[in-house]
């Protein structure tokens, strides 16, 4: 699953220990998210959905 | 400017006290079970009144740990959650197959199974976890 995490995440001049303490995860997993290395939950997709106030389908993109 | 100010992340607060409360509870169990292992060689009194201390004193601290371990596994986050389970199915399929191997190996009088071979259990019991927190890391 591809995601818009990284450029959401700058555009607020965040760092990932940052966008970790707002969803209370390690950075590690964060970075994992960015990378595509790690698909989130369905509770954490919709908390980063909240957090940034967007539709979760804005964020994450199913691979084609 | 940043649109937030940094705040601490309790969660990896609460993983290092959980992780250090694990660590001292495994450490304390370790310990427990060479120190009885000591005591029943020479025993100072009565050797079944102390095997059944020393079995009471190592099953509970034996409980703590597992307790820890529970209260661990339940405070990480879904990935390294993830990571640490499947570290714990590899590393209890990998004893299963070992330990069948060591029964096979003392059934055909290759190998007589002693307290030492059960000791490498645990040790590759160790590695194998050891293992899965390299991978929670990356």
């Amino acid at each position: 699953m591809k995601n818009r995490l990284k450029v959401l995440r700058a555009e607020k001049k965040w760092t990932q220990a940052d966008l970790a303490a707002e969803l209370q995860v390690s950075r590690q997993t964060v970075n994992a998210i960015e990378k595509g290395k790690f698909d989130p939950s369905l509770p954490l997709a919709f908390k980063i959905a909240r957090l940034f106030g967007l539709p979760i389908e804005t964020i994450f993109e199913e691979d084609a | 400017m940043k649109d937030t100010t940094t705040k601490p992340n309790e969660y990896e607060a609460r993983e290092k006290r959980n992780s250090l409360n694990f660590v001292f509870w495994s450490f304390a169990y370790g310990i427990s079970l060479v120190l009885s292992s000591f005591a029943l060689l020479r025993p100072p009194v009565n050797k079944q009144l102390l095997g059944f201390v020393a079995i009471v004193i190592t099953v509970g601290i034996g409980i703590a740990a597992l307790m820890s371990f529970i209260r661990l596994i339940k405070g990480l986050d879904e990935r390294v959650r993830k990571i640490w389970l499947e570290s714990i199915a590899m590393t209890f399929a990998v004893l299963w197959i070992t330990f069948g191997c060591l029964v096979l190996l003392h059934q055909a009088e290759i190998n007589l199974i002693d307290s030492k071979e059960i000791g490498l259990l645990s040790i590759i019991a160790g590695l194998g976890f050891a293992s899965g927190g390299v991978r929670t890391i990356r």
